[in-house]
């Protein structure tokens, strides 16, 4: 699995295939052609029995750059004999990236077949939402009566946008196309698993051809009859073995001795940040006290970002890219808002007394004793930080508006419960700055910072409530929390007597300027578009579920979720910007989400801008003065923006519907422009995808025939420009169409 | 053209040439190279160095400086001049993700190296 080693970033490449298919000699002659004339000299190839690779071949290459930092390659090959099946499945299994290296002569195709069935239940298997890419290298094309690798890619079954090499393994040639397409699979899995924060850091697992070779002997070997190898050597599906070396001894797999002491795996923490002790309230609420920080990373959750933040020895990883940084910290924030809060839900749930006052807590001054807390600072005096601006050069510019914001130093959990002034004044443990139970129903439970004194105090004033009006907390804390010792959770509490949406007249206003209580992410989107907003307009029931208007002209605005509580709504909204922020690299700029409250609910909005989409590209097909070629150069040109953005969206962390409609071009790339499911789609397969491309283009031809268009001539100059641009099935499947009218 | 006849074209084409490389833009690595008899890894900085000129986050401000009103990228070919040797980048038109690159010794004709380059990327 890909892991960021300091400033390094390592992966695993496997060449898998077929025995006798010419894994070993591909590694060792990409070496040669990498590293210069010995360069096979530097492929560690244990056990080597007859020519036959028994465990793996193993070779380190450091060259390439990931976003500014050097790439080390690990390349491994697999064992091409049948029985020994479980080697293969635990390295392929290890890799970031496969190549199946096959024997392109017609004879090597049941091989190849048989390999490929045998080796795709493990991808699968590997990560079931990060599939290890598989690149495919037609060998041994040299040699006479080799099918090209088209042929040999649809013969296997695999989609056109698999990508596929024709090699020599005994020239050297297209190897390193193909070791470099298969890198470029693994830094794209590097990049997805960077961006969900799954990705290792430190010390690789493996480092080294021994250390791979210890684990193996340790975790698979051992598992296997003794004599399998030996056995496995002359037993080779049958296919007659070339001389590879004299037969004069079979050298038994050499026997390594048994390792001394095998470290156990590097577990390496996420970002590499201890959490501050959660330290419980001991009176009030809580009766198994909640655990200290270590159910937090047991159940995953991981250190709070603006500890990690302040935390001298977690920096950002030179090697990750700052918004993917942000996005994992808000990710993980909500992870562990969300593990804490269910905790302390469940043991309030069960312990709580009834609402009296009592007698265990110490004396403190009441919440309606405490001087009110004093106004928010205005937000309009605030900038947004511009997306270019790093936030330490931002906090620097607007460190004396900044400094009203800086959260008390302290974390506090509500449930529902005990009310404030309600019997109980709410109790709080806190170090630093005061925070208020104003507008919070508290069940308190306070989470210090480390060094929390353990004293008990009611909470007076605080500015924790201008937090809640600028932006949620999650957003706030991933821009502004760094610095701060302690993170800040303030949730409301839920009430339970949620009721179905309204329908009919109760139709929510869209959001705008001035109603209550807006909470709107990203804020630099939403104060250019917020004066032009009307404050009336009442959104529309969608039939699709949900309310949808036009806020503004060039605007759409959809409700993404609601509830009548608004603390239950906060973290509907708090769900949507995680899941904004994960998604960002994929979807349109324009857009934001926002909290609004009326006809007795708060609404969670997404608001997305309009933005020509390929549809709109595809609008004015076929017109009626276009030559065949202009005619073929514009179904060409949609169907490439088509595919290329299947593939540029295929990589979101979450499956998202990929149509004409909703899909926009943006710098350089494309993007998801549409609204946001409120459901996570199932991710549609290629077939699925060239049957809506089949579909729109039907539709297309149905409502608009092609006016007096030359359908041979079109096609005829379609097969042109689109040859070797354009998978074959795509193009047939165009032409069949265009033939069909 | 070939990744593999573009490098060796280059290699062959451009009097001087001690070095002619394909840079893969994704990875910063070598989809072709020919080195005549030099040491293949001592090339692999320049394949990186490459890719952070044309692609990279550190030369962004550069190339957005020469990046017209509509994005099209204005650094296309880059003549850098060392102490030993002169070296040529160019993209490769028509392949986005690729780029030319070629070392040549100190003294070889600057007019030349543009010309044959400019010719090999074009059809390259």
């Amino acid at each position: 699995m890909a892991t960021l080693e300091k400033n390094r970033l390592v992966l695993r490449v496997a060449y898998a295939g077929a025995p006798l298919a010419g894994k070993t000699e591909s590694i060792k002659m990409l070496l040669r052609l990498l590293r210069g004339k010995d360069g096979d000299r530097h492929v560690f190839s244990p056990g080597e029995a007859r020519g036959r690779t028994i465990f793996f071949d193993w070779a380190d290459y450091e060259a390439g750059t990931f976003h500014g930092n050097p790439i080390r390659c690990q390349i491994t090959s697999v064992p091409g004999q049948a029985v020994l099946s479980a080697r293969r499945e635990a390295l392929v299994k290890a890799a970031d990236a496969v190549i199946l290296v096959i024997d392109s002569r017609p004879e090597g195709l049941e091989e190849a077949r048989r390999s490929y069935a045998e080796m795709s239940p493990w991808l699968a298997e590997a990560d079931r939402e990060l599939l290890v890419r598989v690149v495919l290298q037609c060998n041994k094309q040299d040699l006479e009566g080799s099918l090209p690798p088209e042929v040999l890619r649809s013969k296997l079954g695999l989609t056109p946008d698999r990508p596929s090499y024709g090699t020599s393994a005994t020239t050297g040639k297209g190897l390193r196309p193909a070791f470099i397409a298969a890198v470029r699979e693994a830094l794209n899995r590097a990049q997805t698993l960077t961006d969900r924060g799954l990705i290792r850091f430190g010390r690789p697992e493996i480092d080294s051809g021994q250390e791979l070779l210890e684990r193996l002997q340790r975790d698979v070997v051992a598992t296997e009859a003794p004599d399998e190898p030996q056995r496995a050597a002359p037993t080779v599906q049958g296919t007659p073995e070339p001389p590879r070396a004299p037969p004069v001894v079979v050298a038994p797999p050499v026997v390594v001795a048994p390792p001394v002491v095998v470290a156990p795996p590097v577990v390496v923490a996420a970002p590499v940040v201890v959490a501050p002790p959660v330290v419980v309230a001991p009176p009030v609420v809580v009766a198994p006290p909640v655990a200290p920080p270590r159910s937090l990373h047991a159940n995953g959750v991981g250190p709070s970002p603006s500890t990690e933040r302040s935390a001298a020895k977690a920096p950002r990883p030179a090697v990750m890219p700052a918004s993917a940084w942000r996005a994992k910290l808000v990710e993980e924030t909500h992870k562990a808002i969300a593990s804490v809060v269910r905790l302390v839900d469940a043991s309030v749930r069960a312990v709580i007394p009834p609402p009296s006052p009592p007698a265990t807590i110490p004396p403190g001054p009441s919440a309606s004793a405490v001087a009110p807390a004093p106004p928010p600072p205005a937000l309009a005096t605030r900038a947004s930080r511009p997306a270019i601006m790093p936030v330490s050069a931002y906090r620097a510019a607007n460190a004396g508006t900044l400094r009203a914001y800086e959260p008390p130093r302290i974390a506090v959990l509500t449930t529902a419960g005990i009310r404030s002034g309600e019997g109980a004044s709410p109790v709080v443990q806190f170090r630093g700055a005061p925070v208020t139970p104003e507008k919070l129903t508290l069940d308190v439970i306070a989470a210090s910072a480390a060094g929390a004194t353990g004293e008990r105090v009611s909470p007076p004033a605080s500015r924790l409530k201008a937090r809640p009006a600028v932006m949620p907390a999650l957003a706030f804390r991933a821009e502004f929390g760094g610095g701060v010792p302690a993170r800040v959770v303030a949730i409301p509490a839920t009430d339970s007597t949620a009721s179905a949406e309204p329908t009919g007249d109760a139709a929510p206003r869209l959001p705008a300027h001035g109603l209550p209580d807006e909470q709107v992410c990203p804020v630099a989107i939403w104060r250019p578009l917020e004066p032009q907003m009307s404050s009336g307009a009442r959104a529309a029931a969608d039939p699709r579920g949900g309310w949808h208007g036009e806020p503004v002209s060039g605007w759409y605005a959809h409700t993404i979720e609601s509830d009548v509580g608004l603390g239950a709504a906060r973290r509907l909204y708090d769900a949507a910007v995680s899941r904004h922020s994960v998604l960002h690299r994929y979807l349109s700029k324009d857009r934001c989400l926002a909290l609004t409250h009326d006809v007795g609910r708060w609404w969670v909005w997404q608001i997305v801008r309009k933005v020509p989409t390929l549809s709109t590209r595809f609008h004015d097909w076929p017109r009626p003065g276009d030559s065949p070629e202009a005619a073929a150069e514009s179904l060409f040109d949609c169907a490439t923006s088509y595919w290329a953005a299947l593939k540029a969206i295929r990589q979101a962390p979450e499956a998202l519907p990929v149509a004409f409609e909703k899909v926009a071009p943006q710098d350089g790339t494309f993007v998801y422009a549409g609204l946001l499911p409120r459901v996570v789609a199932p991710p549609t397969s290629s077939q699925e995808s060239d049957a809506d491309f089949e579909d729109v283009l039907r539709r297309k031809l149905a409502v608009r025939p092609p006016p007096a268009l030359h359908v041979p001539a079109v096609l005829e100059a379609l097969r042109r420009q689109a040859a070797g641009r354009l998978p074959d099935p795509v193009l047939e499947m165009i032409c069949s169409v265009l033939i069909g009218h | 053209m070939d990744a593999d006849a573009l490098a060796l074209a280059a290699f062959l084409g451009i009097p001087g040439a001690r070095l002619a490389g394909v840079v893969d833009m994704c990875t910063g690595l070598y989809l072709a190279l020919e080195v005549g008899s030099c040491d293949p890894e001592e090339a692999d900085g320049l394949a990186v160095s490459v890719r952070e000129l044309f692609d990279g986050e550190r030369a962004a401000g550069l190339r957005r400086s020469y990046a017209s009103a509509d994005e099209t990228q204005g650094v296309q070919e880059v003549l850098v001049l060392g102490e030993k040797a002169t070296f040529m980048f160019a993209r490769v038109r028509g392949a986005d993700d690729t780029a030319l690159a070629v070392a040549c010794g100190r003294d070889v004709n600057l007019g030349i190296i543009l010309t044959k380059t400019r010719e090999l990327v074009r059809v390259g």
